[in-house]
């Protein structure tokens, strides 16, 4: 027989008793999947009149390094849309991407009062000189490599920036004490903002508000320094990984979106609401509000898509919904799980678009405008695939960016050419690759032959270096172009499979941290186990260019050449008159290489990398080359050209 | 006199093909590249192909590296530190000098051309329906071509003085009030070429029928002929150009992606019974309204 002690009974009915209850307590919560570094507790009023922000900020700062901390900076975007006097409007010049900012409804922030929790008072004082501080080294040596590793004077940096005065936008709080290495320090600090009128993807448009880069926002603590630099135009941002707990008060009527889950919404008496946002292992908060907003919801493998759209571009819904969808899905697949419960997409307004195209972390905010330029009406059409393009590219950032925390400023080719290379890809599953962004009658234009355009109109730029070193369209080349035809060229010569693997061992190495070019470099040459200095060295450090051309062709001999200093194998296809052919492999390092065939048919052509394998090489056209005219592609040709002219004659002589 | 138009058409633009086709003979014609740009070479099975897909639609068009790459040959150029005039740029430099001189010959072109035919056209329609003469077309022709040159040149030039300004007020309108506006515009606008192009080819119908080579007498005509009949103006000219329209459509969106793009010669000689088409639908327009013109009231004749 079996028989319980009585202690034993008593323990098994406290528990029966216990679980019930047990259901009723909060579930504790998930493993943190970053180190919180710096945490922030916000409750933020909003004035939709006056389109001003005034909240109580609680800052949670850990020092995870091994360096005492005797300060905290703190950014303050918003004071770069203050007056014209700041760096960030000095650099935009009148216009920024196609946009003006308007003098009548600035930006910028005050802080009113900062302390340590225990009520000892702190000081925040604005950062006047700009100058890149001697305490802090650089982040990673900018080698403008020649081969010998040498900086190189071919390409000078730009002229240091300096501020003739401080704009506002980088300021310092010092501490009664440093916060010694794994300890923590809490800040207080009661800011007002004014939003500006949409600029630089922050403010409002009558009723419709994103909020973004709108609170004082810690740098990060590298190297025994404050990373921090002053709001550059070309810049974006770095920060810690930390927990977001945000409280916005606004009026009822109004829907809101924002980083991470709401959890929950009280409506007050007066007319308003607090509506609470919870974001856990997040390096930043925006917030969208607007009184048109209308939802759309999909589950995808149970994660929540949920967009945000006004009732004018109800035809986005599903186009957005799509390529969310497939965005989400084959980046997860491709390099590792979106660990978050939900994704929103945020719509802006027609008279708004500079409030569209940005990331943050489990928020991105779309928008209709065409990259080309062309209108939205022609997006609507489905001619310009630009908003599936800006949803995939914006959603890659959640990997390349918002898990992967790199620092924009410093090194913007890396999230930039990571998460628009991912976008091509995805393009590229979607639709065809000659067709991905232009598919209207005969005109198609291919996403990668655009970026590949926009290389070549500088492609000796290097693709490395800080935000600032570049005027807009060099930033634009160096940052997105270069970057997404160089790891093209780098996937077709590693394959496809070796550079996922690359990617997706880097982001699982680096995710909720802070690589550097290096790191990627590391991990690059690790997983391919081959010596890729000719991307790095070649392409990312040095504006090396390739050319590779067929020179010469006669009957048992074809010669091959390279110009320019970039040197990548490659293959050379030989075909004969029989139909018979040798692939030859060519390492490319001599400038001029003869292969001779004397015992073989006479060749017919030769075609160096055949399959198009390199996207740097600045001309295809020379790829190849037949030993006798090509009569008949000729003659379609003419044939073509005539029947246009017939057709122009016609048109101009009275139809 | 539909194949004398047919060869007139298709000597003068062989003529202005000439130049293009010997410099792309010298330039592109030994590179594989040429079939990127030539119809339907770039879905040679043969060949091989990139990793990425191609659109069967896009088979048809030129690849659009292509057009980037010839655009921006003298950055490339710049980057690899070549002369200023390396062989590529040079011949880059040189298509494009021939491009702009077919560019500005092709409307002089249309000009002779058409100030050439128009009055041979214009008498055999008018002495129907007596039989076709190839001397009375030939006398015709030459007859008024001195005329039709004029009229030819000042309708040049007053197309651009009213279309040109018409047309980007128009794009400013939208621009400014919303693209609903291009909903009234773009007919609106439709509407007055096809009056114009009436108001040309009556001003060439007033002088043949009334036998004179007065053109600013003949345009006084046209133009008292249209204020008197527009709805009759408009119910020829416009099923004419829907016409047009339908012929284009059928061609564009009905055969040509039907064409095997790879047998260039059949492309070459449907894209001629194309051309041929519209001649015919031209002509038809034409002989429509020479014989309302023709019909006209005494009275009218008499008062002009």
């Amino acid at each position: 027989m079996l028989r319980f002690p009585r202690h034993t009974l008593k323990l098994v009915l406290a528990a029966c008793l216990l679980f019930p209850v047990s259901c009723l307590l909060p579930l504790p919560a998930h493993a943190a999947l970053a180190t919180p570094v710096a945490s922030y507790t916000i409750d933020v009023t909003l004035d939709v009149e006056a389109k001003t922000l005034t909240a109580r900020q609680t800052v949670t700062y850990v020092n995870t390094t091994a360096e005492p901390i005797p300060d905290l900076v703190f950014h303050l975007y918003l004071n770069a849309f203050r007056d014209r006097d700041s760096l960030f409007l000095q650099e935009a010049g009148p216009v920024y991407r196609g946009h003006r900012w308007d003098p009548e409804h600035p930006g910028w922030i005050e802080v009113t009062d900062i302390r340590l929790l225990d009520g000892t008072q702190l000081q925040l004082e604005e950062i006047e000189d700009g100058a890149p501080s001697d305490a802090r080294p650089k982040s990673a040596e900018w080698r403008l490599s020649k081969g010998d590793g040498a900086p190189s004077d071919a390409r000078p940096k730009s002229a240091e920036w300096r501020l003739s005065k401080g704009d506002g936008t980088l300021a310092r709080a010092r501490l009664p004490a440093p916060v010694q290495p794994g300890e923590e320090v809490r800040v207080e600090l009661d800011f007002r903002a004014q939003l500006p009128r949409v600029f630089a993807r922050t403010g409002y448009s009558d009723d419709f508000f994103m909020v973004g880069q709108w609170f004082p926002k810690l740098g990060v603590w590298q190297d025994g320094a404050w990373n921090a630099y002053p709001f550059h135009a070309n810049a974006e941002f770095y920060a810690d990984f930390g927990t977001y707990d945000v409280a916005i008060t606004l009026p009822t009527g109004y829907v809101t979106g924002g980083t991470g889950l709401p959890v929950s919404t009280v409506e007050h008496a007066d007319g308003t609401q607090t509506v609470r946002y919870r974001a856990e292992d997040v390096i930043d908060f925006a917030w969208t509000a607007s009184p048109d907003f209308r939802q759309a919801t999909r589950e995808v493998d149970g994660l929540e898509v949920l967009y945000l759209y006004l009732p004018e571009h109800d035809w986005t819904v599903e186009r957005v919904l799509d390529a969310s969808e497939a965005a989400m899905r084959h980046y997860s697949r491709w390099y590792g799980p979106y660990p978050y419960p939900r994704i929103t997409v945020v719509d802006v307004p027609d008279e708004a678009p500079e409030a569209g195209g940005m990331e943050y972390p489990t928020l991105i905010v779309a928008g209709t405008m065409s990259m080309l330029g062309l209108g939205t009406g022609v997006t609507r059409a489905g001619f310009d695939r630009s908003l599936e393009l800006l949803v995939a590219h914006e959603l890659g950032h959640q990997w390349w960016q918002s898990m992967v925390g790199f620092n924009e400023a410093e090194e913007p080719w890396l999230d930039e050419g990571l998460t628009d290379y991912s976008a091509l890809r995805l393009m590229e599953t979607l639709y065809p690759a000659d067709a991905s962004l232009v598919d209207a009658g005969n005109l198609h234009i291919g996403y990668l032959d655009a970026r590949r355009m926009e290389y070549l109109l500088d492609p000796a730029l290097p693709m490395y270096g800080r935000a600032w070193d570049f005027g807009e369209i060099e930033y634009g080349i160096a940052a997105y172009s270069k970057p997404v035809v160089s790891l093209r060229t780098l996937e077709r010569v590693l394959g496809e499979e070796t550079m996922l693997d690359i990617l997706s061992s880097f982001f699982q190495r680096y995710r909720f941290a802070h690589p550097t070019t290096d790191d990627f470099r590391a991990v690059a040459e690790e997983v391919s186990d081959r010596d890729l200095s000719w991307f790095f060295d070649g392409l990312v450090y040095d504006g090396r260019v390739l050319n590779y051309a067929v020179n010469a062709i006669d009957e048992h001999s074809v010669t091959v050449a390279r110009q320019g200093d970039l040197v990548i194998p490659t293959e050379v296809l030989v075909t004969f008159v029989d139909g018979s052919t040798v692939l030859e492999r060519w390492d490319g390092v001599q400038s001029e290489v003869t292969f001779a065939y004397p015992d073989r048919p006479p060749v017919r052509s030769a075609q160096v990398d055949p399959d198009r394998h390199l996207v740097v090489d600045l001309r295809w056209s020379d790829n190849g080359l037949s030993r006798r005219l090509q009569v008949f592609p000729w003659l379609a040709l003419v044939g073509r050209i005539l029947y246009g002219l017939q057709n122009a004659l016609l048109a101009l002589g009275g139809l | 006199m539909l194949l004398i138009l047919f060869a007139v058409n298709l000597a003068i633009a062989l003529l202005l093909a000439v130049l293009p086709a010997l410099g792309l003979a010298a330039g592109l014609g030994r590179r594989p590249s040429i079939r990127q740009a030539a119809d339907g070479a770039d879905i040679d099975p043969d060949a091989r192909t990139d990793a990425r897909s191609t659109s069967a639609a896009s088979a048809a068009s030129v690849d659009a590296w292509l057009v980037f790459e010839m655009l921006l040959a003298p950055m490339s150029g710049a980057a690899l530190g070549e002369e200023a005039w390396s062989e590529l740029t040079r011949w880059l430099r040189q298509m494009a000098s021939l491009g702009l001189l077919t560019a500005a010959l092709l409307p002089i072109g249309a000009w002779l051309s058409t100030a050439l035919l128009s009055g041979g056209v214009l008498l055999t329609y008018a002495e129907a329906p007596g039989p076709f003469r190839c001397r009375r077309f030939l006398w015709g022709c030459w007859h008024w071509f001195g005329a039709f040159l004029l009229l030819g040149a000042a309708q040049g030039v007053a197309s651009l003085v009213l279309f040109v300004p018409l047309v980007g007020v128009a794009i400013a309108a939208v621009a400014a009030f919303g693209g609903w506006l291009a909903w009234v515009v773009v007919p609106l606008l439709a509407l007055l070429a096809l009056l114009w192009l009436a108001l040309v080819d009556y001003t060439r119908i007033a002088a043949v029928v009334e036998g004179t080579r007065n053109v600013a007498r003949a345009f006084g005509g046209a133009v008292r002929f249209i204020c008197r009949r527009p709805l009759a103006i408009v119910g020829l000219y416009g099923p004419a150009i829907l016409l047009l329209g339908l012929v284009q459509a059928l061609y564009r969106w009905g055969l040509a992606p039907l064409l095997p793009l790879r047998w260039w010669p059949l492309v070459l000689v449907v894209r001629q019974a194309f051309i041929l088409v519209r001649l015919w639908v031209r002509l038809t327009r034409l002989a429509g309204a020479v014989a309302l013109f023709g019909a006209r009231p005494t009275e009218w004749v008499a008062s002009a």
